[in-house]
């Protein structure tokens, strides 16, 4: 008999509020008709509702989820869980006081988006300067001990010139 | 080759958690997992960077008495070397 389907994963999209303006992001940009949050307590409830469907892991993700003040609120409870618990950031809002605090509170592991390889070409995708900030971002997950992924999207633009 | 005296532990990204869904233990880490055999399981949970990997046979030797040692050494290495390739493992030179 197989086992019963279950759910492996929770992205949970915790604003759509960016300070990034990709030029192909699919985040909705009028925030008006997207005002309610939902708010920690619902957060929290729907983090307990997912591990007993059988999620093991959560991905934070938005949107900006660093502009979320209730974060390491549920970076604390996803962790109470024993969820691997994962952040997918822009990097900007960040500061490295705030990511020690979630080390400290357990979070797992942090996804930093780099728009492209080549500084200008990032920011010009981003909509913003902001390389130099990711850069900064990524230095300080790796000091205190994080892995650290680097989220890229693959189009046209970014192919035709891959890193060296 | 990983040789008998190394220390595997696991890499800093991954996690190793029972899971009570399905009864037995996962292995976590980014965007991805591995739902663990129980023999894997016994392996990687002896992996903790302290016990070498012939301490880690010896071990097993007590949990799996009907496989030979050499066998069982064999096996083990095996899955480990998979798990190293993988970055799931790390084994200090």
């Amino acid at each position: 008999m197989s086992p019963a389907p279950r759910p492996y994963t929770l992205v949970a999209e915790l604003t759509y509020a960016c300070p990034l303006h990709c030029v192909y992001c699919s985040n909705p940009i009028d925030f008006a008709r997207h005002r309610d949050l939902l708010d920690t307590a619902t957060w929290r409830r729907v983090l307990r509702q997912a591990e007993r469907l059988g999620v093991v892991q959560v991905n934070f993700t938005g949107g900006e989820p660093l502009l979320r003040p209730d974060l390491e609120a549920l970076v604390e409870e996803a962790r109470a869980l024993d969820l691997y618990t994962n952040l997918i950031t822009s990097g900007l809002p960040l500061e490295r006081a705030r990511l020690e605090r979630l080390r400290r509170l357990g979070l797992d592991n942090v996804q930093v988006s780099i728009q492209d390889a080549r500084p200008a070409e990032s920011d010009r995708i981003a909509g913003r300067e902001a390389f130099q900030r990711k850069l900064e971002v990524a230095r300080w997950v790796k000091e205190l001990g994080f892995p650290l992924t680097v989220n890229t999207c693959s189009t046209a633009r970014t192919w035709t010139a891959p890193a060296r | 080759m990983i040789p008998a005296a190394a220390r595997p532990s696991l890499a800093a990204k991954a996690r190793l958690r029972f899971d009570r869904a399905s009864g037995g233990y996962m292995l976590l880490y980014p965007e991805r997992g591995l739902a663990l055999n129980p023999t894997a399981a016994s392996i990687l949970r002896l992996c903790n960077g302290e016990l070498s990997v012939e301490a880690i046979v010896e071990r097993l030797q007590g949990e799996y008495s009907e496989r030979p040692a050499p066998e069982m050494r064999q096996d083990v290495l095996e899955f480990l070397e998979e798990m190293v390739r993988r970055g799931l493992l790390q084994v200090p030179a």
